[in-house]
């Protein structure tokens, strides 16, 4: 059942695909003559392009002409990508445009003025004049993506040589920022156009200090969390041989250590600074780590635990585990095992839920927690499942990711405006680790890997007020995840949302496994951070590939346009048709934006419309369920429905990023996947009906 | 199915036109029973909004009936095989606009996936014997006359060498020399064997070519019959001369009449309008019909048989 609800789109686009043509249209089929399917083709080409859709291009020539005069680029580069994305945006929207209008006008004006009388009545079969006709379209769309990739070409290429004297000439200005002089030279090196094949890590993990063997480690302060996924059903948590009506009780088992690193006054005490009173006995009694007994140490540290839904839901906060301070730490500073029972409550939610995660780090600043990722059995966390009456111990559930190829263990900064964040500091920063594995390498002859890098960048406020261009300063290491050797470092500085590009020796990423450890060295700075956030360099294409490739992406998108267009046009008037196609073509996206957020869409907006204290009243459940209801009913829509996004044809090639073909298969399933199935119940309704009005 | 000499069958075939709701509007076609035998050229006559236009439609599949049967050269109206065997000039001439001539005919001769040779041969020829000029043949339909487009829609319809030929309306739009060359290849085709289905309501037309005609009126069959037969008036009777003098004929008269015949009278017989109009055309231009290429007769009917 969940292979079939799953696969749905599939499955009902395969049984029109098998009915319509096998068993309703086979002799239409066995008489297919695809001479005649191309006579069609040719009379509907023909026919446009007579009637001068292809003066749409010059149109939308002048048009990215005139934008890319009026745009302000920060740099040669910027210009270069914001042309390339009026380009290709305006040939995406004539292409779009045009052949929605010619194909859903196409069928029902044939009806009208009559001309379908002479086609039908000629041993041609309803196959044939959809199918040709969808080919004769596909024919006009490929002729304007033509003119307009001839155009696209021309002019990147006129643009490029030109801005070549503009890189020479802020070369030459001594004021110029180091930052700034680099991605210059590189431009002037590399050239505008080039396009490269780049390899990324996973989403980067933020660390205290570099992972060593099995052991990690992760800053207090907020600053990174350790969250551990679990994926199970509910019937996982009946162990075997228990009734399914037992009662269960739930504990976290919870192994790490810390290191308390950093003496700070009691004043700026983490508890303090969120306004939470400390017990008057505290003090004495949270600070009695035995190695370090200093009197400068600040309390014994507390760990905030929450465990969220697949939605990112909050199913337990601190507050539910006891103690909205989190719960402290048992004192010592070796690996200790802490077991934290659940109420009832959250035990109940975990079961319902299945999928959850666990988030666990600390506020305590100067603070470091330690976990141990053994490669066997053992977990740091788990979940104990105990019988309330007896105390005896039903089993335990480990992590588990939905993935079994992934960790089911994640090491996350807090989240800030472009990514996850890195505070600056030139002693005791936290550590990004982004984990190349199984990288192709383009070695240059200096034994060298390069690298490109684009962060985003916030400031506290003091450092927003001052008027300077001071870039951010990062220091780089490479690090052999093996045998643990790291490179000296390399710093860099880097402004943010601009192209920094830098390299690091290869003789530690020989196999093409390594890690690339970075550090903020800028106080006051916050560094965003995301997977495409670094990316290596492992070769390059041909810019003129790349443009072919998001051409053939875009008419893989007017196919599928056409094909819409079409089958509307078979039941419907042409600008009905029109519009129900372009409903078809978005309501998936549409759908997406709403987002699957379970049942929490109709909670919030029964909370708007009654408050946020009525969860108990009818009137807000029925809301509420109805809400959900519908969303429920409008996911499963957005199955059968393409997804448009899939046709994202500009955005490598802005980037400079070679396509994979990966994409445009994807793109090719989409428009065919849908294509196919539309095109057959185009047939079938054009079959049944009767063509003269 | 077995060739019984019938071109055309309709076995109480019906046409109820429905509204939205799928309930019945008009009833455009009740109950016909008609057949039309191979060779013949049958007329199909009626005011508008008879049923006519809605009969060929039943015959071509471009509607489906509300109930009864069809048979056209032995096959059901949605058979490519009776398509490859039939051609069609409906009402206008309904066709691509932004082709020129010979690019039409071509695309329908694809249609029936002629070869590039013999399309190369007989798109020339058909667009010789509907008098269709060089210059004429390399312009776009959209900027035909309405002769012109008449003409290219006929050739498009004998693009396949049909068994059968459905002509709607034939001649109109055309003028006299026109209306008559196209009188002219009907009794071409037939002489060639080929069965026609005229329908028109030039009264006069269907007259001059058509063997059987049948009468349609509200969507019912009024009359059907041969032409002589239907318009033959048996109590009277005529006796034609040529070279008597008046004096003669006034002898001729009372001789009649004294055999007892009532209301004898003599006069001289009278061509129609459009014999003497296309006579005072040829003599003004001083071309033959047939010599020239530009009409349906003589030679151009020659290369019609042949092909």
């Amino acid at each position: 059942m969940e292979l079939f609800a799953d696969n749905i789109e599939y499955i009902l686009g395969g049984a029109i695909v098998v009915l319509g043509l096998l068993v309703i249209g086979l002799k239409d089929v066995l008489c297919f003559s695809f001479r005649r399917v191309w006579a069609i083709s040719g009379v509907v080409f023909a026919e446009s392009i007579r009637r001068r859709v292809l003066w749409v291009t010059p149109l939308a020539i002048i048009g990215v002409f005139i934008v890319a005069q009026l745009t302000k680029p920060f740099d040669e580069q910027d210009a270069i990508r914001q042309t390339l994305k009026f380009s290709i945006f305006a040939t995406g929207l004539i292409v779009t445009l045009t052949t929605i209008i010619l194909a859903a006008t196409n069928l029902p004006k044939e009806i009208e003025n009559r001309v379908i009388y002479t086609v039908v009545t000629k041993p041609t079969t309803r196959l044939e004049i959809i199918v040709g006709k969808v080919i004769g379209f596909a024919r006009v769309s490929a002729a304007i993506l033509l003119i307009m990739g001839l155009f696209t070409w021309g002019y990147l290429h006129v643009r490029a040589w030109s801005l070549q004297g503009s890189i020479k000439a802020g070369l030459a200005d001594a004021q110029l920022s180091q930052v700034h002089r680099n991605a210059l030279q590189h431009y002037r090196e590399a050239g505008l156009l080039r396009v490269n094949t780049y390899a990324w890590s996973g989403e980067p993990q933020i660390f205290s200090q570099p992972p060593e063997g099995d052991r990690r480690w992760i800053p207090g302060g907020d600053q990174a969390k350790a969250q551990f996924f679990f994926d199970y059903t509910s019937a996982d948590f009946t162990p075997p041989g228990v009734m399914p009506d037992t009662p269960i009780a739930m504990a976290l088992l919870v192994d790490l250590s810390y290191q308390q690193s950093r003496t700070i006054m009691p004043e700026v005490d983490p508890l303090s600074a969120y306004g939470i009173p400390l017990p008057s006995n505290a003090a004495a009694e949270e600070s009695t780590v035995p190695s370090t007994p200093t009197p400068l140490l600040p309390p014994r540290p507390r760990l905030q635990i929450n465990i969220i839904d697949s939605q990112h839901n909050p199913i337990a906060r601190p507050a539910d585990l006891g103690d909205a301070r989190g719960i402290m730490l048992p004192a010592t500073d070796q690996f200790a095992t802490m077991m934290i029972p659940l109420p009832p409550a959250i035990a109940g939610k975990l079961v319902t839920a299945g999928q959850f995660a666990v988030d666990v780090g600390t506020s305590a600043l100067g603070t470091q927690l330690s976990f141990r990722l053994p490669q066997d059995q053992y977990q740091p966390i788990s979940l104990r499942l105990i019988n309330p009456e007896t105390n005896q111990i039903l089993g335990d559930l480990v992590p588990r990711a939905p993935d079994p190829q992934t960790l089911p263990v994640r090491f996350i900064g807090e989240q800030g405006t472009f990514g996850q964040q890195l505070h600056g500091d030139p002693h005791n920063s936290a550590i990004a680790v982004f984990a190349f594995r199984n990288t192709d390498r383009a070695v240059s002859s200096d034994g060298k890997i390069n690298f490109e890098m684009n962060i985003g960048i916030e400031r506290t406020g003091a450092e927003q007020n001052v008027d300077s261009d001071d870039y951010t300063e990062l220091e780089i290491r490479l690090a052999d995840p093996a045998t643990g050797a790291t490179s000296p470092p390399n710093i860099i500085q880097a402004e943010s949302n601009r192209n920094v590009f830098f390299t690091m020796p290869a003789d530690l990423a020989q196999n093409g496994n390594f890690n690339l450890l970075v550090r903020n060295l800028t106080t006051g700075h916050w560094v965003g951070l995301q997977a495409r956030s670094v990316q290596l360099v492992t070769g390059n294409v041909l810019f003129s590939w790349n443009l072919f490739k998001s051409l053939l992406m875009l008419w893989l998108m007017s196919l599928l346009v056409i094909i819409i267009a079409m089958f509307c046009s078979t039941f419907l008037s042409w600008p009905i048709a029109i519009v129900l196609a372009v409903i078809i073509l978005l309501s998936n996206w549409g759908i997406q934006q709403l987002g699957d957020m379970g049942n929490e869409l109709g909670n919030q907006v029964a909370q708007q419309i009654f408050g946020g204290n009525q969860g108990q009243a009818p009137q807000f459940r029925v809301v509420s369920s109805s809400v959900n209801t519908l969303n429920k009913a409008l996911q499963a829509l957005a199955k059968v429905l393409p997804d448009i996004s899939q046709f994202s044809a500009g955005e490598q090639l802005q980037r400079g990023v070679n396509m994979p073909w990966r994409q445009l298969i994807d793109a090719a399933a989409v428009a065919f996947g849908f294509g196919i199935p539309l095109t057959v119940l185009a047939y079938l309704f054009l079959r049944n009906k009767e063509v003269a009005p | 199915m077995a060739d019984n000499g019938e071109a055309v069958r309709t076995n109480h075939l019906t046409k109820v036109y429905k509204d939205f709701w799928g309930r019945p509007k008009v009833t455009a076609l009740d109950d016909l029973n008609l057949t039309i035998h191979r060779g013949e050229v049958f007329g199909l006559l009626g005011p508008n909004g008879s049923g006519k236009s809605t009969t060929i439609k039943l015959l071509l599949n471009l509607i489906f009936p509300t109930s009864g049967d069809i048979s056209v050269l032995g096959y059901r109206p949605d058979s490519r095989l009776m398509k490859e065997k039939i051609g069609f000039l409906p009402e206008e001439s309904y066709l691509h606009r932004f082709l020129n001539g010979e690019e039409t005919l071509e695309f329908y001769g694809k249609m029936f996936r002629l070869d590039r040779r013999t399309l190369k041969r007989r798109v020339p020829e058909l667009l010789d014997i509907v008098g269709l000029d060089a210059k004429a043949r390399k312009r776009k339909l959209r900027e035909y006359s309405k002769g012109m487009a008449r003409r290219i829609g006929l050739a498009q319809a004998l693009i396949n060498n049909p068994e059968l030929i459905l002509l709607d309306e034939p001649t109109t739009g055309l003028d006299p020399l026109g209306t008559k060359e196209m009188k002219d290849l009907i009794l071409s085709l037939k002489q060639q064997g080929k069965t026609v289905l005229l329908c028109s309501h030039l009264l006069a037309d269907v007259q001059d070519v058509c063997d059987r005609i049948t009468i349609l009126f509200r969507g019912k069959m009024q009359t059907l019959g041969e032409v002589r037969d239907l318009l033959q008036v048996r109590d009277i009777a005529q006796i034609q001369a040529r070279g008597l003098t008046a004096a003669q004929l006034e002898e001729v008269r009372q001789f009649i009449a004294k055999m007892g015949a009532q209301d004898a009278t003599i006069t001289h017989p009278t061509t129609t309008l459009e014999d003497l109009f296309v006579r005072v055309v040829l003599q003004k231009t001083g071309e033959n019909i047939g010599a020239g290429g530009v009409g349906y007769a003589g030679a151009s009917g020659d290369n019609a048989a042949r092909s």
